[in-house]
């Protein structure tokens, strides 16, 4: 599925205003992701791009070459390196954390938080970047999601004893993700 | 707290009360969210069932198949479910036409019922 156009704008019109506002240690981060595709090292490169958009993530990046990396040439680089880097990382959607994620999609809007349809609970079953992933979240109203966060912890008919939650651990991602949509289904909220 | 002494007709009609507010219970606490509410409630039923409702005392619990609230509907189709399987299911369809999350549990119910994964007690 592919990431919302704004989204994709969000993401790389952060990055490359914090290239030129965020001094060197954003500009070494933006060199980095130019050397990983240049490497054709996509993974390296999508990560790197999404990592800008966090501010201080670049912070320890090699000191040493900072005044070298300040010239118009590396920035030019850059921002080649990021356009590409930002569109590979908005097409695989999956971010490390979900602040990452969020600063990705901005706010969720008025009386809505973003709700992961596969819980955060799973990232040990599936990975941060199945998890905090563009199709892995919607905005719902604040409502609803303490609703059904709820009922991920409360004990059902249907599962043995068990908290939902527990019930789901092992069940493969589709079941998961087909589970969290039709709870979702019933409030209207898809 | 309930007793270990055999119980008597008196304490049967109560547990059914009982019963029925642990189900009722349950089905607010899962339409608000409060997960403490319906886990309660839950373990209130389950030994409820255990006490009151094990061998013949089960049939009891068939008249609840038409309460008013679909969550009682719901735990009482359940837990008759051994005694007439093909009007559980029924009365479990019912319910999983209602909406919320009550209505969602019984669609997930009758899903793990019909796959074999889910034992009805």
């Amino acid at each position: 599925m592919e990431l919302p156009t704004h989204v994709a704008l969000r993401v790389a019109t952060s990055s490359i205003a914090l290239g030129f506002v965020g001094g060197v240690d954003t500009v070494l981060d933006i060199y980095e992701l130019g050397r990983s595709l240049m490497n054709h090292d996509w993974t390296g490169a999508a990560f790197a791009a999404v990592f800008i958009v966090i501010p201080g993530v670049g912070a320890h990046t090699g000191k040493a070459l900072a005044k070298g990396l300040e010239s118009r040439a590396v920035r030019e680089l850059g921002e080649e390196a990021l356009e590409e880097g930002v569109e590979r990382a908005v097409k695989r959607g999956g971010f490390t954390s979900f602040r990452a994620l969020r600063h990705a999609l901005g706010p969720a809007g008025e009386g809505k938080q973003w709700h992961h349809i596969v819980e955060q609970s799973k990232i040990g079953q599936f990975g941060a970047d199945a998890i905090h992933n563009v199709d892995n979240v919607v905005a719902i109203p604040t409502p609803i999601h303490r609703q059904i966060s709820g009922f991920y912890i409360s004990k059902q008919p249907f599962t043995n004893g068990l908290t939902v939650r527990k019930w789901l651990d092992g069940q493969s991602f589709q079941f998961q993700r087909q589970f969290g949509l039709d709870i979702l289904k019933r409030f209207g909220a898809l | 707290m309930i007793p270990s002494t055999k119980p008597s007709d008196s304490d049967k009609t109560t547990a059914l009360e009982e019963y029925v507010k642990a189900a009722s219970e349950h089905g607010r606490g899962t339409e608000s969210g409060d997960s403490d509410r319906a886990n309660v409630a839950y373990e209130r039923r389950g030994q409820l069932l255990a006490r009151f409702f094990a061998g013949e005392g089960r049939e009891q619990l068939v008249m609840l198949l038409k309460h008013e609230e679909p969550s009682v509907r719901l735990w009482a189709a359940v837990d008759t479910y051994r005694l007439d399987p093909r009007r559980s299911v029924e009365v479990l369809e019912a319910v999983a036409r209602e909406p919320g999350l009550v209505g969602f549990s019984a669609e997930m119910t009758l899903r793990e019922l019909k796959s074999g994964r889910l034992v009805p007690p």
